[in-house]
Formats: C-alpha cells, sequence, structure tokens
C-alpha cells in the first residue's frame, strides 16, 4: 500500500453522507439516517460537503434529474449508492468506503474539474451507469435545481450570464422599492427537508415574496407511503430543532423516532424519553425567543412544535384522542409569503406537508399571492 | 515594561493556536456527542482534526457557475490570516510576540477582518444560500460589535492603557472580571458571535445548508473552517489577559496559567453551543442594543469613576 493509497484511506474512514430520496421513502430513508448516526458518519449540508451520495428508493425522472445535478457538484473522492431495500444499506454503506478509498476508481470518478456544468454544456451525464437504472434524462432541459439552483432557472426575459445564469429580476419589495428579485426552487436536496418537495419561490433578499410548493414525481391521486403518525411528528420536530440550531436535542429526537419505528416494543420507554425531551424544549426560555418571529404572531412554529409533541405523545398512547394537523401545499404556499428564510425554513418543517390524494394537485397549485 | 518575545515566538505562535484548536475541535466533538445521546470516545474525538484535515486536503476543490474564485479566495485567506494577527498581541505568559501600543485598537481592528472575510466568500461563490449567509454575518457584526468595543474600552480605562501588557500588569492583585463583569459577559458573547460559533451560527447555519460555507469543499473548506476556529481561539484567548489576570496565578508559570485560563473560556464556549439554539441576528441586534449596550456603557461609566477616585488619568 503505498503513501497516496493510505492517505486516502485516511481521508475517507469518516465520510459526510447526504441521504436523498423521493415522496414515499421516509421508512427506508430513517432506516439509512439511523445507520448513518449508528456510524457516527456525519450528515453533509450541501453537495460540497458530501463524500457519499446514498440514493434511497426509485426516484422518478424529475427526481432523478436533481440527482445528476447534485451528483455533479460533489467533490472527489466521492462515492454514490442506491438502496431500495432495508438490507441493501449495511453492504451499500461498507461498499461506499471500499469506493472511497480506491485510487483509480477515484481517477475515473475526478474526470471533471469540479464546475457545475451549465445545461446547454451537459447532455445526460451519469459516470457510473452500471450501478443505477434511472437513465432517464430526456426531460434534463425541466427546471430542476437544488438549494443552489439559480443557474438553472431561465426565468422568462431574465438576461443571460455567460454560463447560462438568469439575471436577477426587478420588483417592488414589501416597502414598495424596487428591489432585484430572484427565481430560485428550494429542495429538493436541502438539510431537514421533507422528502421530494420543490417550492420554487421568488426571492428579495431573504424574504419570499412569492411561493409555490410542489412534489417531485407524482401524479396527482397516487397513493404515497407515509410514515405512522407518532414517527412522523418526531421527525417534524426533529427537523424544526435542527434548523433551530439545537442540534443535541434534533439528534435524540430522531433517535426516538428511530425507535417508534423499528424499536423493539419499548413503548412505555419511549414515551418517558419523550415526555423528558418535551419538558426540556418547554424549559427553554431561548426557543420561544428565537422562534417566536415578529410578524407571525409571536411562535406559530412554536404552536406547531407542540402540536406535534401532543400528536406524537397520543399516537404512543396515554395522551388521549388527537388527531394530527395536516397541511395542504396551497396553505403552505400563503404562509411562506413575506417570511424571511430562516422562518420559511422553519415553517416547512413544522408543516411537513405529504401528498394528499384526495386533496391537492401537486402541478396545479396556486400559490396564495 | 515587558517587551515582546523574541521573533522565535512568531514561529511558535501558529503552532500553539493550533494546538489548542485541536484540543478545541475533539472537545467540541465529545460535547455533540454526548448532546445527541451517542457519545464519542475522547480517543475517536482527538483523532478527529486530523481526519478532518487530511480528508479536506485529499478533497477535490470545487468551483460554482460564474463565482468569482478571486474574491472567495481572498476571503478565505484573510479570515485566517486575520486570526492569526489578532493574535500576535496576546501575551504567551507575559509577552505578545508583538507588544504594540495601541495593543487592543489593533486586536478589534483584525477581528473586524472578519466581517469582509465572510461576506466575500459568501458573495464569491455566486450561490443564494451562500449569499444569505455572508448577509447573515454582516448583520451579526451590527449587533455585537458595539458591545465588544465598549469591553474592550472598559478594560482600558481600568489599566488606563491600550497595551495588552498594561492591562495584565494592572491586574497584578485583582483580575478585572472582579470590577467589570458585565464587560468579561458581553465579552464572551461576542467572541462566540465574531467566530460565528453557537449559538451565533446562523451565518453557517443548517436552515442555509452551510451558508458562507456552502459551496466550499477541499483545501478551500479547510482555510474556512480552520480560520474560523482559529478566530474562535485568539477571541478567547485575548479574554484572559484583558479580564482574567493573563499570567498571573499562584504555583505555575505565567504560559502555563494562560494555557489553562484559555482552555477554560474555550470550553465555556464550547458547552454553551451545545447548550442554546441558534439565537438569530435580528432577535441579538434587538437584545444587543437595548440591554449589552446600555449595560456596557454603565460599566464602563463605574470603572471610570473608580480609576478616577483613586486619582488615575
Amino acid at each position: 500500500m503505498d503513501l497516496r493509497t493510505a492517505l486516502l484511506r485516511a481521508a475517507v474512514a469518516r465520510p459526510h453522507v447526504l441521504v436523498v430520496g423521493g415522496v414515499g421513502t421516509d421508512r427506508l430513508r430513517a432506516r439509512v439516517e439511523q445507520e448513518v448516526a449508528r456510524r457516527r458518519w456525519p450528515v453533509a449540508t450541501a453537495p460540497a460537503d458530501t463524500d457519499v451520495v446514498v440514493v434511497v428508493g426509485r426516484p422518478g425522472p424529475e427526481l432523478g434529474a436533481v440527482i445528476e445535478d447534485v451528483w455533479v457538484g460533489v467533490p472527489a473522492p466521492r462515492a454514490r449508492v442506491q438502496v431500495v431495500d432495508e438490507h441493501e444499506i449495511v453492504p451499500g454503506l461498507d461498499e461506499t468506503v471500499g469506493t472511497l478509498g480506491d485510487l483509480d476508481a477515484q481517477r475515473a470518478l475526478a474526470g471533471r474539474d469540479g464546475s457545475r456544468p451549465t445545461r446547454a454544456a451537459s447532455p445526460s451525464v451519469d459516470e457510473d451507469d452500471e450501478q443505477h437504472e434511472h437513465s432517464a434524462h430526456d426531460d434534463h432541459g425541466a427546471e430542476h435545481g437544488t438549494e443552489h439552483g439559480t443557474e438553472h432557472h431561465h426565468h422568462g426575459g431574465g438576461t443571460e450570464l455567460p454560463g447560462g445564469l438568469a439575471m436577477a429580476d426587478l420588483a417592488e419589495d414589501r416597502d414598495g422599492l424596487a428591489l432585484d428579485q430572484l427565481h430560485v426552487p428550494l429542495g429538493p436536496v436541502l438539510p431537514e427537508w421533507p422528502s421530494g418537495l420543490v417550492v420554487d419561490v421568488a426571492l428579495q433578499g431573504d424574504v419570499i415574496q412569492d411561493a409555490r410548493a410542489r412534489f417531485l414525481d407524482v401524479e396527482a391521486g397516487e397513493a404515497v407511503e407515509r410514515l405512522p403518525d407518532a414517527a412522523r411528528a418526531l421527525t417534524s420536530v426533529a427537523r424544526v430543532l435542527a434548523l433551530a440550531g439545537w442540534s443535541g436535542p434534533a439528534a435524540r429526537t430522531r433517535g426516538l423516532r428511530d425507535r417508534v419505528l423499528f424499536g423493539e416494543g419499548d413503548t412505555a420507554h419511549v414515551a418517558d424519553e419523550l415526555d423528558a425531551l418535551r419538558r426540556r424544549v418547554h424549559r427553554s426560555r431561548v426557543l420561544p425567543w428565537v422562534l417566536g418571529s415578529r410578524k407571525s404572531s409571536r411562535g406559530a412554529v412554536l404552536d406547531a412544535l407542540e402540536e406535534k409533541f401532543s400528536s406524537a405523545r397520543a399516537a404512543l398512547g396515554g395522551g388521549g384522542e388527537h388527531r394530527p394537523t395536516t397541511t395542504d401545499l396551497p396553505a403552505l404556499d400563503a404562509r411562506l409569503v413575506g417570511a424571511e428564510f430562516a422562518a420559511a425554513r422553519l415553517i416547512v418543517a413544522a408543516a411537513n406537508p405529504a401528498p394528499q390524494p384526495a386533496l391537492a394537485e401537486p402541478t396545479s397549485t396556486e400559490g396564495a399571492s | 515594561m515587558s517587551t515582546a518575545l523574541p521573533l522565535g515566538g512568531a514561529a511558535l505562535l501558529p503552532g500553539l493556536l493550533l494546538a489548542v484548536t485541536w484540543a478545541a475541535v475533539a472537545a467540541d466533538a465529545v460535547a455533540a456527542g454526548r448532546a445527541a445521546g451517542r457519545p464519542v470516545s475522547w480517543t475517536v474525538a482527538l483523532g478527529l482534526p486530523g481526519r478532518e484535515a487530511v480528508r479536506l486536503l485529499v478533497g477535490q476543490r470545487r468551483r460554482t457557475a460564474a463565482g468569482d474564485e478571486l474574491l472567495r479566495g481572498i476571503g478565505g485567506a484573510a479570515l485566517l490570516v486575520a486570526a492569526l494577527m489578532a493574535a500576535a498581541v496576546l501575551p504567551l505568559g507575559l509577552r505578545p510576540v508583538a507588544d504594540l501600543g495601541p495593543g487592543l485598537v489593533w486586536f478589534n481592528a483584525m477581528e473586524v477582518v472578519a466581517w469582509a472575510a465572510v461576506w466575500l466568500v459568501g458573495w464569491g461563490a455566486n450561490s443564494t444560500v451562500s449569499l444569505i449567509g455572508g448577509y447573515r454575518f454582516v448583520a451579526q457584526g451590527l449587533a455585537y460589535e458595539l458591545p465588544h468595543m465598549f469591553a474592550l474600552i472598559t478594560a482600558a480605562v481600568g489599566a488606563q492603557s491600550l497595551r495588552v501588557t498594561d492591562v495584565v500588569a494592572a491586574q497584578q492583585g485583582l483580575w478585572f472580571i472582579v470590577i467589570m463583569p458585565v464587560a468579561f459577559v458581553a465579552f464572551l458573547l461576542s467572541a462566540a458571535a465574531m467566530a460565528f460559533w453557537g449559538p451565533f451560527d446562523a451565518p453557517v447555519g443548517r436552515d442555509v445548508a452551510g451558508g458562507a460555507a456552502a459551496e466550499l469543499s477541499g483545501v478551500d473548506r479547510l482555510v474556512f473552517s480552520t480560520g474560523r476556529w482559529l478566530l474562535l481561539v485568539a477571541s478567547s484567548a485575548m479574554a484572559v489577559p484583558l479580564f482574567l489576570g493573563g499570567g498571573h496565578g499562584p504555583w505555575l508559570p505565567a504560559w502555563a496559567w494562560v494555557l489553562v485560563k484559555t482552555l477554560a473560556v474555550l470550553g465555556v464556549l464550547i458547552v454553551l453551543r451545545h447548550r442554546v439554539p441558534t439565537i438569530r441576528m435580528e432577535r441579538w441586534t434587538e437584545f444587543s442594543w437595548v440591554v449589552l449596550v446600555p449595560a456596557t456603557i454603565a460599566q464602563a461609566l463605574v470603572v471610570t469613576l473608580v480609576v478616577l477616585g483613586r486619582g488615575g488619568i
């Protein structure tokens, strides 16, 4: 083993993982997150911080295109693995360590200089086709994007910069001043973001002027697998806490969710821990202070958090009847308009929308503004 | 009057700072594991800074479409250089690398460079979340800088000098933390805020996917995060000569006291990070300007009166 290989192996022993899944993959995704946490591997914040991309389930064409986009932005040494079954998780993650430490494989993967190609310059690129079946990139020109997606949004009338980027528009802000307005898709690859959700927003500064939420690859009326109520509520709580910068309690909540989903029937103990966590959140004086934003009647997110705790507690038994409230996409759009970026992230995490066959037609939802 | 360290001190300084940073990163990993209920052992944690550094050194540098590479590079380097320059006036023991007359002003000027640095990194990437992160830091600067400067001024008034070694000498009998506790608390909070360290980590928060650092990979990310850590270490180390008596203390030599006190301050900041959720800039501005600014001004006034009463100035 020469020095370079030794160095590479040392470098990749604790890879940062980016988990990407479409709508309806939440259960498998939770399993992946659990295994990643068990290995003490950090969860990446963005593609640039990623070593391993774990694709959960079989992404549809829209999400598939987004994943290709994300993959281009992941710096070498890098590895990608697709997981469609719980039994594939452990061998899959083990395999990525091997790929990351393999100098020849990495040379092949790091062919480019790491810059993101523009749409025109990148006909469907797929570096490791043999591992992946989703080669449906026919709609590569459609408007998708990650959180870095400004470069892909060809807004009508916007001036093109070199590299195929769209310039910002001008529009009136909330005080009636003409300011730059940027059209950006939020999601689906963002930390603490609901699977498969994309919100196309118009941003001025970091204030959202217009929002349109949609789910990728979901046909109207299609039935989608959902997590049980308790696990779903806990996922939402964990995301809100993580976005509030309280990573310890967030990780503990996620651990509780995993035990609700996969635990060996020790629900009594889980309920106790849930109550302890809830008391801790209640006791915090900083959390209400930072969550309550000036405009929204002090702490709509805080109320949602409380509601999720009750819902999880009720689902675990012992908390009385409780029907979890659900948010449909038009309602979410309405709430996002006028929110600042940080507040918007919290609103989405607290609402935790899911496709609702009876109610929503995700492709034709209209913003409330 | 004590003088500056011989030239060897200048070569020693980055090494010392990096060693303390190493320990702080490891302690942070242990604290994070404990907070998350997934304990990380000290042996693993101590290897962690090296592992992450190698990972980033090996990692590919990545560019964003139409990003401004030059500005981004300048920003990352400036953060690192500013932290080192700020540390130059730190007495390692009783003598600093550079015993500047206006040492406190120098320290303050260097740390303000971080504003430009973080903003440039956020701007240069040409990405929405980076830009939001960069601007968040500028807004945060508005929040923490005023109480921070009043805290520095209070220590200078107490010693009747802007020279850091004079401030240490003035604390031979009584540590300044005793007569100016408010200034100390304000300094500690602003030390965390200037290194965008939790609970003031909104500029690199999870909600903006890493914020100013979102698009950094490979050696770029290493430079940026090392700069951030050095800034945290340098600013918490500054609390020692300003408020905690510098190298003064019984039994141990001066350098050991400086080290022990610096690690203690860092420990407090690490615990704070894992206890408290992120405080958004607009919230902090409100608290800072309404509570901390008047409180630090009152503190400066009290200290001034004490100094006048003793027949100073």
